[in-house]
């Protein structure tokens, strides 16, 4: 059976569609059945010129100076995940597999990580230095309208202050994989909504 | 890249004439003559501009769903998004009979707006994905709309968009990629689709898209002469066999002809720059292969001049020049050396054309 041109196109444009539509759909299954986790975020410095419609971000684990890096290789795709207290989780190891980081810490994600070690009080400096854990799970903006944007940049920019908390709630789904499901800003949590 | 099937008959057209005015062919035949012979199609300015209109309108559809964040909410945006897809997609299908060149406009807007319609549902619903998985998704989509309504618009969107995903988080250049480049299967096939409908524009995309191909080799070879040497000698046979088509007078066979003509030279002349055989790294080696060079590319403005390719001789000329200013250089501006292989040069060039014209003058 010979189709002509036309149906042709409406087949594969609908079959497009509807691929649109599953990946919409399993994305949004896959987010809202994700065991929830807080995690620690900064603004990105310098902020993006065209981010109008959205926030860069960087997930970041402060370490105190008395913490210290966990083990870290090149390659290493999981990080284990383990809670910090408030409902924060951080960075408790990295590993090859899946089933290695389970054995690190009881939540697996993909991703991988780099640690700025701090710094122990010291005569110089008897307060010490915090490190820093830059965690890359793929969340790196969030997409919000514009008015809202320029509102979440101004309290990152003071979360460096220490005057602000602002965290982003991530879903880690069965497959290892963050999905952001919003931020939580001193408190008061902004979750995406489809409508 | 001209193409011999563009000028044929504007060239019997005018031998026919001198023909009536010696008498060889009475004047009555003259349009039954012009008749058997297709007339060539080319692009006009109406539908250029139908084409150009018709992309901006596109990205104009694309910008508008984009940039209205505060009004639309996140799932009318949504279906704003693939209405206008299928909107598109349907006045295409409508027009596919009626009016072939629209609904090659249309599909090349739906398979753009499904490009962006990717990235967009991204945005919308805070989807973090893999660029590269949304270029080549979006890629075969476009693929898959271009074979379902016979656009080369829609295919050369897709091939535009494989090599967006080949290079996205991609080390390929610097060697440091073992994966296998989505060109490798999408140029071969935009060159079949070219060939098969008859597309200038689609035919110039994948010749680039194949020697594209050809220099992710060269990548992987880590600048290796030799590779070089063999990728050129491929690229030559490669030209070869499209000027047998342009010969046969396929359609756009002359545009691969000339771009794989360009690729044979250019990827020669890189060649005698990378290091070479271990050894062989010499000033002979330097100086022999630019007088190859430089042949090869009289060769080729002899050809192109026979064949009757523009662009072939433009290229050919363009190469003996690079050709002897390296000739030049790597003689260290040694003008007595310089004059006798210009001189040896000539020569070889008069002697073949000699030849030429010996095999081609009339018995």
């Amino acid at each position: 059976m010979k189709l002509d041109a036309a149906p042709r196109i409406m087949i594969v444009a609908g079959a497009c569609a509807l691929a649109l539509i599953g990946v919409v759909a399993l994305e949004g299954a896959a987010r809202a059945s994700g065991q929830e986790v807080l995690l620690e975020v900064r603004g990105v410095d310098p902020p993006s010129i065209l981010s109008g419609h959205y926030v860069q971000l960087r997930v970041s684990q402060t370490l105190k100076p008395s913490d210290y890096c966990p083990d870290d290789q090149p390659g290493w795709d999981w990080i284990a995940l383990r809670p910090i207290g408030g409902g924060v989780y951080g960075v408790a190891g990295g590993a090859h597999s899946r089933d290695q980081t389970e054995q690190i810490g009881p939540l697996p994600v993909k991703g991988s990580f780099t640690c700025v070690p701090p710094a122990p009080a010291s005569e110089t400096d008897p307060a010490g230095v915090d490190g820093a854990i830059d965690i890359e799970i793929g969340v790196d903006r969030f997409y919000i309208n514009q008015n809202e944007a320029q509102r979440i940049s101004a309290l990152l920019n003071q979360q460096r202050a220490g005057e602000a908390h602002v965290y982003a709630i991530v879903s880690v789904g069965r497959d290892g994989r963050a999905r952001l499901k919003g931020l939580q800003m001193d408190g008061k949590r902004l979750e995406l909504s489809w409508l | 890249m001209s193409v011999r099937m563009a000028s044929y008959r504007d060239r019997v057209k005018a031998d026919i004439d001198r023909w009536i005015g010696a008498g060889l062919v009475s004047a009555d035949k003259r349009d039954a003559i012009l008749a058997t012979l297709p007339e060539h199609r080319r692009l006009d300015a109406a539908t250029a501009l139908a084409w150009v209109g018709g992309v901006l309108f596109g990205i104009a559809v694309i910008t508008f769903i984009s940039a209205n964040w505060d009004v639309i909410p996140r799932l009318p945006r949504f279906a704003l998004l693939l209405g206008a897809f299928l909107a598109f997609a349907g006045a295409s299908a409508w027009s596919a009979d009626k009016r072939p060149i629209l609904s090659n406009i249309l599909l090349t807007i739906t398979a753009l707006i499904f490009a962006s319609a990717i990235g967009l549902t991204g945005q919308i619903f805070d989807i973090a994905g893999n660029p590269r998985s949304a270029s080549y998704g979006a890629a075969l989509a476009a693929f898959a709309l271009a074979l379902a309504g016979r656009s080369t618009g829609a295919a050369s969107v897709g091939l535009v968009l494989i090599g967006l995903g080949d290079f996205v988080e991609h080390d390929w250049f610097v060697g440091g990629d073992n994966d296998v480049p989505w060109m490798l299967f999408a140029a071969p096939l935009g060159a079949l689709l070219a060939l098969r409908w008859g597309s200038a524009a689609l035919a110039h995309l994948s010749a680039l898209a194949i020697i594209y191909c050809f220099a992710w080799f060269a990548a992987r070879s880590h600048a290796d002469a030799t590779a070089f040497f063999l990728l050129s000698i491929v690229l030559g046979v490669m030209a070869g066999a499209a000027r047998w088509l342009f010969i046969k007078e396929r359609p756009f066979a002359g545009v691969f002809y000339g771009w794989f003509a360009w690729g044979a030279l250019t990827f020669f002349a890189i060649a005698g720059y990378v290091p070479l055989l271990s050894g062989m790294d010499s000033w002979l080696a330097s100086a022999l292969h630019r007088v190859i060079w430089l042949a090869a590319s009289g060769a080729l403005l002899a050809l192109g001049r026979f064949d009757r390719h523009l662009a072939v001789s433009a290229i050919a000329i363009l190469s003996m020049i690079g050709a002897v200013f390296a000739l030049m250089f790597s003689l260290g501006l040694d003008l007595i050396a310089a004059a006798g292989v210009f001189l040896l040069c000539a020569v070889v060039a008069m002697i073949a054309g000699l030849a030429l014209r010996g095999r081609t003058r009339p018995t």
